[in-house]
């Protein structure tokens, strides 16, 4: 469902993501992990259409990303880190607008979004009447979630989705994105907060300087590495030695 | 989903969001209700202004009078446009949200140059109303002379939009990631000089009837002209051979430069923006930068003039985004360029008078400060702010000094420079020259007005071009007045030979009003919160 070959992406002299490859079959989650600057946000702005690659390729359901921008944006949904929105849309009018775009009709449209404010417990009436700039942090993330989701994409990158969701919709989001894979969905979820990808996905990538580092389910690479955890694999993998000692030397700078 | 129907939704969207603004979260304590009384007043203000040309129809030609109404739409409502194409056209946020959709590019330009167009029309034809309806007494018009405006009002919008994109569009293909921000930021500036300097054409317009354009050939080079041009060919009852010269090259120009922008270029639109979201590159240009601004605020006279630490932090702030902050300099220079162009604008055409209009001339200055500090006001980063909100430092005003003494500093003064440069250069001196002093002693008040309309925090609002339209009316009013009031008291001084004394007088009421501005501003001692 997603193909990654050889996707290489430099700005001036660093090197943001080197050759990566990568192939995720349909109806699995990949969690992709790595540190603050590893390439991941990268990557995706790649896959999106974001970012043009300075080489190497990414076919999404069979579309090539560059080539064929159109036919693979139509079949992917994209949440990015950012949740940026038009705040001065209400947010029934921002989605409708999206909807439009992907060729959704109004009516329809409105369905879809109804079934997606009842699952997220957002009111029609803050829908409809409240602009986005008023919105909670949680509640525009949840209507940026809904604008990725509303034409039913074959292929879902979520670029730190839970940020500012609520512990309730957070469980309830984990809960969506495990029924999306059964459904045959292909789920890229991008993050850093470990236990999160490690309890929802199938399968997870580490990358870092730009580079795959390892990519396997969750208990695999354990076993493979005789990690007792995956936070420890992280921590290995991505250099970040010794992080207690240096947690107890800053916090004396702190006090001296 | 069809290409049109898309193109449809965006073109909703943007419309929708240049009417209500693109960023509301300053209101939430209102719960995002929108302010649609804006736009009426912007065009209420904007036909006033219109209905001060009319008394030119009863008194000109045909051609004239349109020259005059095309020269002041180019000032101010294409000027506008120039102002707000940088944001809309490349808005990084905006990105993440459209651009990873089933959108072509060419698609989302179209859409947004489509509302530039439509806005700048309704704020075009407020402006001309009044004087299409003066056009009917026309002595030697036709009835129809405000249907053939309109016509070339649109024609005139068109080639301005066009000029623009095709600007960018050349920005993007021939300069990389590098230099792109820069190059977008010299060139709208440039467009900007040139605007201005066409809109101000029918000054020399009305001094040499265009019935001598063959003595005066270059006269045909300005927009201004090929436009009012095609007015008089469609409304005049008769019109000399000549003008057909600069009508086709209007016409020609609209056609040659919307087939560039809005065809031809159009499919590398989406490479711009892509360019847009690559935050890395080269920094090393960035950081010399940096380097420089930190080793000028330890040198006196800045250092004794910054001792404040808030004071001096803020103004290294404040410089940070006026050298490196795209959306910043897309937006300030193009205007500052404005308030240098003008008098120098009212210095070649006042060479004859008695000094009047050089006197103006020094006190348009009075503008500069003040537009800095109503641009500083606004940033793509505004929510960034917040920092002075919940710091412990509970005063507004060093921040305010700060980014007040960066903008006079690093670029009031600078500006006045160069055009003092431009002047002794290009003009002999006299005398007269002495009438720009008044306009500079009352820079430093001037730079005081949005401290004391408001409690003010650099960088704090995200950017409105309709409240920054109807501000840039209501302050260019305050400015004028005063201005044409003191520029008559120097002149008048200068004429009765106690110049010296009149300066002394101004520099001391300057002083007092600043000292009370100063008290007053203190007296503002909260925060204003979202």
């Amino acid at each position: 469902m997603l193909s990654i070959r050889d996707l290489t992406k430099r700005f001036g002299a660093q090197l943001a993501v080197d050759h990566l490859s990568l192939e995720v079959p349909a109806g699995q989650i990949v969690g992709l992990l790595g540190p603050n600057g590893a390439g991941k946000t990268t990557t995706l702005k790649m896959l999106t259409g974001l970012l043009r690659p300075d080489s190497g390729t990414a076919t999404i359901a069979g579309f090539d990303i560059v080539t064929q921008p159109l036919e693979a944006k139509r079949v992917f949904g994209f949440v990015p880190d950012s949740g940026a929105v038009y705040e001065s849309l209400s947010g029934l009018e921002y989605l409708l607008m999206v909807a439009a775009l992907y060729g959704i009709d109004e009516t329809e449209a409105t369905g879809r979004i109804g079934r997606f404010i009842e699952f997220f417990e957002l009111g029609m009436d803050t829908l409809k009447n409240k602009l986005l700039g008023a919105y909670s942090k949680g509640m525009r993330r949840k209507v940026v979630i809904t604008a990725a989701l509303l034409h039913n994409p074959r292929v879902v990158f979520l670029d730190e989705p839970l940020e500012g969701l609520d512990a309730n919709a957070a469980v309830g989001f984990k809960a969506l994105l495990e029924t999306l894979a059964r459904e045959g969905k292909t789920i890229i979820y991008s993050s850093h907060i470990l236990d999160v990808v490690e309890r929802v996905c199938h399968r997870v990538a580490i990358i870092n300087q730009g580079r795959l580092m390892v990519d396997g389910s969750p208990e695999e690479l354990l076993r493979q590495h005789g990690a007792p955890t995956l936070e420890s694999l992280f921590t290995r993998l991505t250099g970040s030695t010794d992080l207690e000692q240096r947690a107890e030397t800053f916090a004396k700078t702190l006090r001296s | 989903m069809s290409a049109e129907s898309s193109g449809a939704v965006l073109r909703g969207l943007f419309w929708k969001l240049f009417f209500r603004g693109r960023v509301l979260s300053q209101r939430r304590g209102s719960e995002g209700t929108l302010n649609r009384s804006g736009m009426t007043w912007t065009l209420v203000v904007y036909a006033f202004i219109g209905c001060s040309f009319c008394p030119v129809a009863l008194v000109a030609d045909t051609f004239t009078f349109a020259a005059i109404m095309h020269g002041v739409t180019l000032f101010m409502v294409v000027f506008q446009m120039v102002m707000t194409a940088g944001s809309v056209l490349f808005n990084k946020e905006e990105a993440e949200i459209l651009l990873h959709r089933p959108v072509l590019p060419r698609e989302l330009l179209h859409a947004k140059v489509f509302v530039l167009c439509g806005v700048s029309a309704i704020l075009a034809g407020a402006l001309n109303l009044p004087g299409m309806i003066a056009g009917i007494w026309l002595k030697d018009a036709h009835w129809w002379f405000p249907l053939a405006h309109a016509f070339s009002l649109l024609l005139m919008i068109v080639f301005s939009a066009g000029a623009l994109v095709v600007v960018y569009q050349a920005c993007l293909r021939w300069f990389g990631r590098e230099r792109l921000d820069g190059m977008m930021t010299t060139m709208q500036t440039l467009l900007t000089v040139v605007m201005v300097a066409g809109s101000q054409s029918y000054r020399f317009v009305g001094r040499m009837n265009l019935s001598h354009l063959s003595h005066a050939w270059w006269l045909a080079a300005l927009p201004p002209v090929w436009f009012a041009s095609l007015d008089a060919i469609l409304s005049e009852r008769h019109w000399p051979p000549l003008l057909l010269i600069p009508a086709v090259a209007g016409v020609a120009a609209t056609f040659i430069v919307g087939w560039l922008g809005f065809h031809r270029l159009a499919a590398s639109y989406g490479d711009g923006l892509m360019l847009l979201n690559e935050s890395g590159g080269s920094t090393s240009t960035r950081q010399t930068g940096s380097r420089w601004l930190r080793h000028i605020v330890k040198i006196p006279p800045l250092s004794w003039w910054l001792r404040n630490p808030v004071e001096k932090q803020s103004f290294l702030l404040t410089a940070a985004y006026l050298f490196r902050d795209r959306e910043t300099k897309l937006r300030l220079y193009p205007s500052m360029s404005q308030v240098i162009v003008m008098p120098l604008v009212f210095l070649y055409s006042g060479a004859g008078s008695g000094g009047w209009e050089i006197a103006f001339a020094g006190m348009y200055l009075g503008w500069l400060p003040l537009q800095v500090m109503q641009m500083l006001e606004f940033s793509e980063h505004w929510r960034a702010s917040d920092l002075f909100r919940f710091t412990p430092y509970g005063r507004w005003q060093p921040l305010y000094h700060g980014a007040r003494k960066a903008g006079l500093a690093l670029l009031a003064f600078p500006a006045l420079l160069v055009l003092a440069g431009i002047i002794i250069l290009f003009k002999r001196f006299d005398t007269r020259l002495l009438l720009l002093l008044p306009g500079v002693v009352i820079l430093p008040v001037w730079s005081l007005v949005p401290g004391i309309m408001e409690t003010w925090l650099p960088l704090s609002k995200p950017f409105d071009a309709k409240t920054q339209g109807q501000r840039g009316c209501i302050t260019m009013a305050i400015v004028m007045g005063t201005s044409a009031g003191l520029s008559y008291l120097a002149w008048y001084s200068l004429k009765e030979s106690c110049f010296p004394w009149f300066l002394l007088g101004e520099a001391a009421i300057a002083a007092a009003v600043f000292a009370a501005m100063c008290a007053s501003m203190s007296r503002h001692k909260e925060y204003n919160l979202h």
